[in-house]
């Protein structure tokens, strides 16, 4: 038995395999008796562990879920951590306008500019530096 | 188990704040909750506490949920996520002080069904239990809940093949406990 067929055996009960997959898994346990046995293990695991049968929660769980609940704030918008999600929420729709409206500035100055400079999309006086320092000095 | 629609309506109704609505929901998933944490943490009254958060985690951030995924997909994913970070916060507490409050609870009592049963029921769930929280949790959500491999990888939101394989080395493992000898290794 290859780790190769074994790999392929155990992936087969869980997830489709291509024809040519399944023509070799078949014509292998056809001839590997050792991968025969595996199977038939693993078939009898995987019906075994459905057996478990993990019990109920106690019977008053239910009751014990909705006292819990009735005790929590009165209103779900007042429980601190939803409150400070839509603030974030509110900041993220206020920062994607903000941005929006950048762009179409941006794009706005571009268009009506007489060419593609980054002075031209801010709307920034063409003056050099030494100009500009000028300026302030004044 | 309700349909999807009733579902809905139950969960707009809970939205609104009709706690009847709510409970309806609790009592519809109950079951499969108990299931995979108890697969997860064992029948303990930590598993029963845990099953308890779930609900009100999702009472919680009910809006929150879009029915992208059913809603007892979303619950379990819950689940298991808040299993994780039990078994996570057990760990720690096993490290600290030698010995975890799961094994420190004393088990409930079995229900009324012939021994033999009873004993080959407990086997495998001390089986599953004692695989690492990796494999139980596929091992749980596979075989147990019996998802798709597809579904649960989306559940643990692991690659398909993380999934495949981590179930292949799941029933080596659990083989090897429940057959001592079989030649699987048993980390």
């Amino acid at each position: 038995m290859s780790k190769k067929m074994k790999k392929l055996l155990y992936r087969s009960f869980d997830s489709p395999l291509s024809v040519k997959e399944r023509l070799l898994l078949e014509n292998t346990l056809n001839s590997d008796g050792a991968l025969r046995k595996e199977r038939d293990r693993i078939s009898e695991l995987r019906r075994t562990a459905v057996e478990a049968d993990f019990p109920a929660f106690t019977p008053d769980f239910t009751r014990k879920v909705m006292t819990r609940i009735m005790g929590l704030p009165d209103t779900i918008a007042a429980s601190p951590e939803l409150f400070y999600t839509s603030l974030a929420g509110g900041f993220r729709r206020l920062a994607w306008a903000g941005a929006l409206a950048v762009a179409v500035m941006v794009t706005l100055h571009l268009l009506l500019a007489d060419s593609l400079a980054l002075e031209n999309a801010w709307l920034l006086p063409d003056l050099s530096i030494q100009e500009l320092l000028e300026l302030t000095l004044f | 188990m309700p349909t999807p629609e009733e579902e809905l309506t139950w969960l707009n109704a809970a939205r609104k704040g009709d706690h009847s609505a709510f409970e309806r929901i609790v009592n519809a998933h109950s079951r499969r909750i108990a299931s995979t944490v108890k697969g997860m943490l064992g029948d303990t009254a930590e598993a029963e506490d845990v099953g308890q958060e779930v609900f009100i985690t999702f009472y919680r951030f009910m809006d929150r949920f879009r029915g992208e995924s059913s809603l007892g997909t979303f619950l379990t994913r819950i689940a298991i996520n808040l299993s994780l970070n039990q078994i996570k916060r057990n760990r720690r507490f096993l490290g600290r002080f030698g010995s975890s409050p799961e094994q420190e609870l004393e088990q409930r009592p079995a229900r009324v069904e012939s021994p033999e049963t009873v004993l080959q029921k407990e086997k495998i769930r001390r089986a599953i239990r004692s695989l690492p929280a990796k494999f139980r949790s596929v091992i749980v959500l596979r075989l147990i809940q019996e998802y798709s491999t597809e579904e649960t990888a989306a559940i643990l939101k692991l690659p398909l093949g993380t999934v495949q394989s981590r179930l292949a080395r799941a029933q080596q493992k659990l083989r090897s406990i429940l057959v001592p000898g079989s030649g699987g290794k048993h980390e």
